[in-house]
């Protein structure tokens, strides 16, 4: 029964038009299965115990969870989460990629599909400023260590360097031919600069100059996320291999002065789209795109420990630290954001309520708030249970 | 590897319908293969378990359809493919009918344009894309119906469109 509305046309139109777009569908060229076996790499090993293991970590994630909001006992496990805080920064249907909190914590900066960057109260919750950028998406956001500079990373290739106080950009880092700009973090002395592009570089800009100072480039490894140690002194990065049969890692440790790995990290081949340290440096953490688990890594072994599998099926886009080290909140594409005790590898509290992929996270710089940003357009700010 | 324990068989079987359900939910050829390839390299990563599913393409448009509305992994995916791969074969130029199709299918919500590509690109049952959909018929049928009408409008305002356009002066 097709609906009509007039001058429209009906159902028998439709079935041409769609016959035509399965005639054109069905002219597409595909490659063998070679390459789609190629590109998937060597099939994953230990897929039985991977699974159980996922299950009963959701299991007890799930009832842990469920003790903690809805039982009597809630305050032994640190409940009383506040109702979540949803603004709609850049309206319905702009997807947020990313957000920040100033060092001052009062305010945030998210990073929007629509290109702009925006700059929020987090007290007030109103937006403060908005920071248009270019005709691409904002992919990152990175606040200067003294709260003056926000840098902001767009698909098309470009870092701008915005002055808050004077409400101007005063700089632009643009390589040739980098393509989208993936992550960008400042160093904590505020000199320096770190972006990944899609070419698989990072960059190390010098704020001073706008040059280039030094660039760090993997072999078979697109580098995608990165994230400075406290003491400026080591680089982690996460990536994606090029070629599946081509060996390399996707984690990478690297020391900043000189460019070269700092540690060596062998073995580990999936994509990996979410880095952080931890605040004491003795090790960071990397979120998994291929599988939604997130790994911990020593700073110094390059050995991976403890593992936070949510369930098998998701990816982690975004991993955060807790100021004071004790908790991991981790951004999932199941549209659910979890945080996890670092001492004892299972979850406090697991924060429902976007509608999309949440696509990055960042803790207040006193640990009490917990902000994430999702593709369904909102920015929400959680209250963080103390631990 | 002859067969690589069925995978190549499943390959040639479904990539085809696999394709076709990439671009209906699209709208971009190139795009289409790519995610189609992408897909079948994580089907291979499990295809331990997956062999054994009912419907591993069932699984395998999920992948899919998550990988076409999630932007980031787009993103990551795209580049990805565009290092490792020669450039895939170029797709013929699409005929005017699905070039007008494919700009009103984008402009309908995700649910209504999964539910219309299954049904008219795949000839699923509407029980069978409730199935899939993980909701029942009614829901189906009410997708299916206002995707319709959200297609008759679109396709209305451009045939209206390039009415006034034929009915303006020519050039400027």
């Amino acid at each position: 029964m097709p609906t009509r509305t007039e001058g429209a046309p009906m159902e028998t139109d439709l079935n041409q038009l769609f016959a035509a777009l399965r005639a054109d569908a069905d002219a597409l060229k595909i490659g063998p299965p070679e390459i789609a076996r190629r590109r998937g790499g060597r099939r994953r090993r230990g897929q039985v115990t991977g699974a159980f293991i996922a299950v009963l970590v959701l299991l007890c994630g799930t009832a842990y969870t469920y003790a903690g909001n809805r039982s009597p006992f809630s305050v032994w496990f640190g409940a009383g989460v506040a109702g979540p805080t949803p603004t709609h920064p850049a309206g319905p249907g702009v997807a947020l990629n990313g957000v920040a909190f100033s060092p001052d914590g009062k305010s945030l900066a998210t990073a929007d599909a629509d290109g702009s960057a925006r700059l929020w109260s987090a007290t007030t919750r109103e937006p403060i400023k908005t920071f248009t950028g270019t005709a691409g998406q904002a992919i990152s956001v990175a606040f200067s260590p003294d709260g003056k500079v926000l840098a902001v990373a767009d698909s098309n290739g470009a870092v701008a360097l915005w002055n808050l106080a004077a409400e101007k950009a005063t700089a632009t880092l643009a390589a040739r031919s980098s393509g989208p700009v993936t992550d960008v973090a400042f160093s904590p002395d505020g000199k320096t600069v770190a972006t990944a592009s899609e070419d698989g570089s990072v960059r190390l800009w010098s704020v001073a100059t706008g040059q280039v100072a030094a660039t760090i480039s993997a072999p078979n490894v697109r580098i995608i996320q990165l994230a400075f140690s406290h003491d400026g002194e080591l680089l982690a990065t996460g990536g994606q291999l090029v070629d599946q049969a081509g060996g390399q890692s996707t984690v990478g440790v690297w020391t900043v002065a000189t460019g070269q790995p700092a540690t060596a990290i062998t073995g580990f081949t999936h994509a990996v789209v979410a880095v952080a340290f931890s605040p004491d440096g003795s090790s960071f953490a990397t979120g998994d795109a291929d599988d939604g688990a997130v790994h911990v890594w020593s700073t110094s072994t390059g050995e991976s420990g403890t593992s936070f599998v949510a369930n098998g099926t998701s990816s982690a886009f975004g991993v955060a630290y807790s100021p004071n080290g004790k908790d991991l909140a981790v951004a999932y594409q199941d549209h659910t954001a979890r945080l996890w005790s670092v001492a004892t590898g299972k979850t406090v509290t697991t924060f429902t309520g976007h509608t999309d992929v949440v696509e990055g996270l960042a803790f207040s710089p006193d640990g009490n708030t917990l902000a994430t940003a999702s593709a369904d357009g909102t920015l929400r700010l959680w209250t963080v249970p103390n631990s | 590897m002859p067969d690589a324990d069925g995978f190549d068989a499943f390959y040639r079987g479904t990539a085809q319908r696999l394709v076709r359900y990439a671009y209906g939910l699209i709208g971009d050829a190139a795009e289409a293969q790519d995610l189609t390839q992408e897909a079948y390299a994580r089907a291979w990563q499990r295809w331990g378990r997956l062999r054994t599913y009912d419907e591993p393409e069932a699984w395998l448009r999920m992948v899919v359809t998550r990988l076409a509305t999630d932007r980031w992994r787009r993103l990551v995916v795209r580049g990805a493919f565009s290092r490792m791969q020669p450039p895939a074969e170029p797709a013929p130029p699409p005929s005017e009918d699905t070039v007008i199709l494919v700009r009103a299918l984008r402009a309908l919500p995700l649910v209504q344009r999964r539910a219309l590509v299954l049904r008219y690109l795949l000839d699923r049952s509407v029980a069978n894309i409730a199935d899939e959909m993980d909701t029942n018929i009614n829901t189906v049928k009410s997708w299916l119906s206002r995707g319709r009408a959200g297609l008759a409008a679109a396709l209305g305002q451009e045939s209206e469109n390039a009415h006034a356009h034929r009915g303006g002066t020519d050039g400027n």
